[in-house]
């Protein structure tokens, strides 16, 4: 208990000094770079509507990720155990993939990946 | 730590979860509020695993079913509320009243 | 301990081949050109229906079979009499959804409104079906859970698959807020009931429950509104007053055949896992459960008749009946005590019945929405004129649901559990049953005499497809009448599939 205790004491003061430090010492400069998305990479297209709505296909590739994201939590166990699971375990795992891409190849066909 | 903790807080989500159910009526609030109702389960079950030194970790292995549950019935739900929001403009499940027991012939007859 | 397990293969295959028809039903539409799809996906997906009903039947002949088993004792899976009663239910069941929904099929890239997805909806409606055919045969809290699960989420997608169809999705949406809300407590059931007993598996919660019961106190609390819970899951699957509000909208909202795969198959499978928990699991909880299914049996068949009073659309009324029958289906099973097993006998016996004249009923909405879309009870008046076979099954049907002559079968299924009921010394709720068989008379016979009022119409010509549906709705009649002259098979099935 006690030494996961001072484990978040010295991860909140780390984090709390850090952005203090940077906005106390560092010299202020404009530039359009700052203010772009950080290590994503991709720009937010398209911008969502008046009114804060997200487009709709937002929601689908949400959902799409949380659904392939989640089935992979199996893998976990199996990957925990896989010595004494053995051959078994294998082809059973084998199995569940299987059937996961027989969705990924439904969602493809279907064009739920395509963007536009 | 004591079993009785994590008990009571998972009761108390459980309990904020119920209220949610039955307070919101935004079809997407009224999700996530079923998502506290599970992960109030969801820690029972570990919290009685590890109380119990379950050898077959059968509250684990629930726990890690229930998750897997909770993903599908929110892509599911996902889904059913993008149909209701194209069709019908709103995603308040209380403005939903074209199937009732008010007089359904009439509505019927309103609706052709 | 050894982590592996050797899988019984055979036990396991009804669920098995459904599962397989199911992919392979979505792999044929992605894959192969729209002529070939209109001709293959209803046909492959019936022909793997008929080849699980075919391994059930071969399994019910031969002794129980388990697997999925732990190494101190307890199975998961058992394929026994009483799973293959049920299976067999459900896959009959589906042969006859199947016939009935063809018409809504369209196997085209783009559907037009009305219509529903051919390969979607058969692969969703397999893939439901395989869970009901693991919760039938699931003897631990889990794999009763994601059974159930299984069961329900391609049923929410079925009832608002319909294409631009608001009522649909508005159905889906009841359908899936009452649903998710009663797993959420069930779950939460589960997590108590495993913090009390230590286990998930059936006989070991029982044991443990048996022990927790003889000392009362905070954990014997516990156990048992852990026990309550996971009941409200299953009442609402079951479609039990009070957790049947979703019932009717649904119904009326979704494609009717699935209206009648939700009435029957989703409410056989409910029952399955009902059963298996209250006899094996709960047994030791009988006194805090017993009275709780006698309330919610009489309170389902006295709500369900009395609303059914006043409705004015077939497809309600229908759903209302259903959820009268949920209560007469729970009655025997308030026995909870010394004569539990002839109750559960008396259940099984009356779902076998109430199946066939369920879809039935069902299949002739079906028929009768081809000419008169709002499907008002009104309209009805004079059909025997205008469809002459329909008015006659209809009435075959609904006679049956009331249980009077022609429809013997009913009246078999209501002595039944009438029987076991007064057995079991619930006469109150044999009372309570027999006032509302009355109440039921007047709400079916009010209907069936509507349709053989004369009426100047002309005969109305079928549609394509309609023959599918027909062929359902023939199906259904002569297992009805088969069950009213000669139900001895029926109740022998019955009777094995509840020894245990």
């Amino acid at each position: 208990m006690v030494p996961i205790l001072v484990l978040f004491v010295l991860a909140a003061g780390f984090a709390v000094f850090s952005v203090l430090a940077g906005s106390l010492t560092g010299p202020k400069r404009f530039n359009r770079a700052k203010l772009e998305a950080y290590e994503c990479g991709i720009e937010p297209s398209p911008q969502a509507f008046r009114g804060h709505k997200l487009p709709v296909k937002y929601y689908l590739t949400a959902m799409l990720f949380i659904v392939f994201d989640i089935e992979i939590i199996f893998l976990y166990p199996w990957a925990v155990a896989f010595d004494k699971l053995g051959l078994f375990g294998l082809i059973e795992m084998i199995l569940f993939v299987v059937s996961v891409f027989v969705v990924y190849a439904y969602v493809w066909r279907r064009g739920g990946l395509e963007w536009d | 730590m004591h079993l009785s903790l994590a008990l009571l807080l998972s009761a108390l989500l459980f309990g904020v979860g119920v209220y949610g159910v039955l307070a919101r009526r935004n079809a997407i609030a009224l999700l996530m509020a079923v998502e506290l109702m599970l992960n109030a389960a969801n820690l029972d079950l570990v919290a009685f695993d590890a109380w119990f030194k379950d050898a077959l970790h059968a509250g684990q292995v629930f726990a890690l079913f229930v998750v897997v549950v909770a993903a599908a019935e929110v892509g599911v739900g996902l889904a059913i509320v993008l149909a209701v929001f194209r069709l019908r403009q709103t995603v308040a499940v209380d403005e939903l009243r074209q199937l009732a027991d008010v007089d359904p012939v009439l509505r019927v007859d309103a609706d052709a | 301990m050894s982590l592996t397990q050797s899988i019984d293969y055979a036990a396991i295959s009804p669920p098995l081949v459904v599962v397989v028809t199911a992919v392979a039903v979505l792999l044929a539409d992605l894959f192969v050109s729209a002529e070939v799809r209109r001709r293959l996906l209803a046909p492959l997906a019936l022909a793997g229906t008929l080849g699980a009903l075919g391994a059930t039947a071969w399994l019910a002949t031969g002794p129980a079979r388990s697997t999925f088993c732990l190494a101190g004792g307890g199975c998961s899976y058992v394929a026994d009499g009483f799973a293959t009663y049920f299976q067999t239910i459900v896959l009959a069941a589906l042969v006859v959804v199947l016939l009935l929904s063809y018409p809504l099929f369209d196997e085209r890239e783009r559907v037009p409104p009305g219509q529903v997805p051919a390969a979607e909806f058969l692969a969703l409606m397999l893939m439901s079906v395989s869970g009901m055919l693991v919760v039938a045969a699931g003897r631990d809290l889990l794999t009763l859970l994601i059974g159930l699960e299984v069961v329900s989420l391609p049923a929410f997608v079925l009832v608002g698959l319909r294409r631009g169809d608001p009522r649909g999705v508005e159905a889906a949406l009841k359908f899936f807020v009452f649903s998710v809300v009663s797993t959420a407590l069930t779950i939460y059931g589960i997590a108590l009931v495993y913090g009390t007993t230590g286990s998930i598996e059936l006989h070991h919660i029982a044991h443990a429950l048996s022990t927790r019961h003889a000392h009362s106190g905070a954990m014997s609390a516990t156990a048992a509104a852990g026990v309550v819970l996971v009941l409200v899951g299953f009442g609402f699957k079951i479609a039990a007053v009070p957790f049947h509000f979703w019932a009717p909208d649904t119904y009326q909202g979704a494609p009717v055949p699935v209206a009648a795969f939700l009435s029957v198959a989703s409410k056989a499978a409910g029952f399955a896992g009902l059963i298996v928990l209250l006899v094996v699991g709960f047994r030791p909880y009988a006194d805090v459960w017993g009275p709780a299914v006698g309330v919610l049996a009489a309170v389902s068949m006295t709500v369900g008749n009395l609303v059914a009073l006043r409705q004015r659309n077939v497809v309600r009324l229908l759903a209302w009946s259903t959820v009268a029958h949920a209560g007469y289906l729970l009655m025997p099973l308030a026995v909870a005590s010394s004569q539990l097993r002839e109750g559960v006998r008396a259940t099984l016996a009356y779902l076998g019945i109430y199946a066939a004249m369920n879809l039935g009923a069902f299949g002739c909405a079906v028929l009768v929405r081809r000419l008169h879309p709002r499907l008002a009870i009104e309209d009805l008046r004079g059909l025997v004129t205008r469809a002459p076979l329909t008015a006659v099954a209809f009435g075959l049907f609904l006679t049956a649901l009331a249980g009077l002559p022609p429809g013997v079968a009913g009246l078999f299924a209501k002595v039944v559990v009438f029987r076991a009921a007064v057995h079991g010394h619930v006469t109150w709720l044999a009372v309570v049953a027999a006032v509302n068989t009355v109440i039921g008379l007047a709400y079916y016979l009010r209907v069936a005499a509507l349709m053989f009022v004369p009426a100047d119409d002309a005969p109305v010509a079928p549609s394509s497809r309609t023959w599918s549906v027909s062929a359902g709705v023939a199906i259904a009649a002569a297992v009805t009448v088969v069950l009213s002259v000669y139900p001895q098979p029926l109740l022998h099935l019955a009777s094995t599939a509840a020894q245990r």
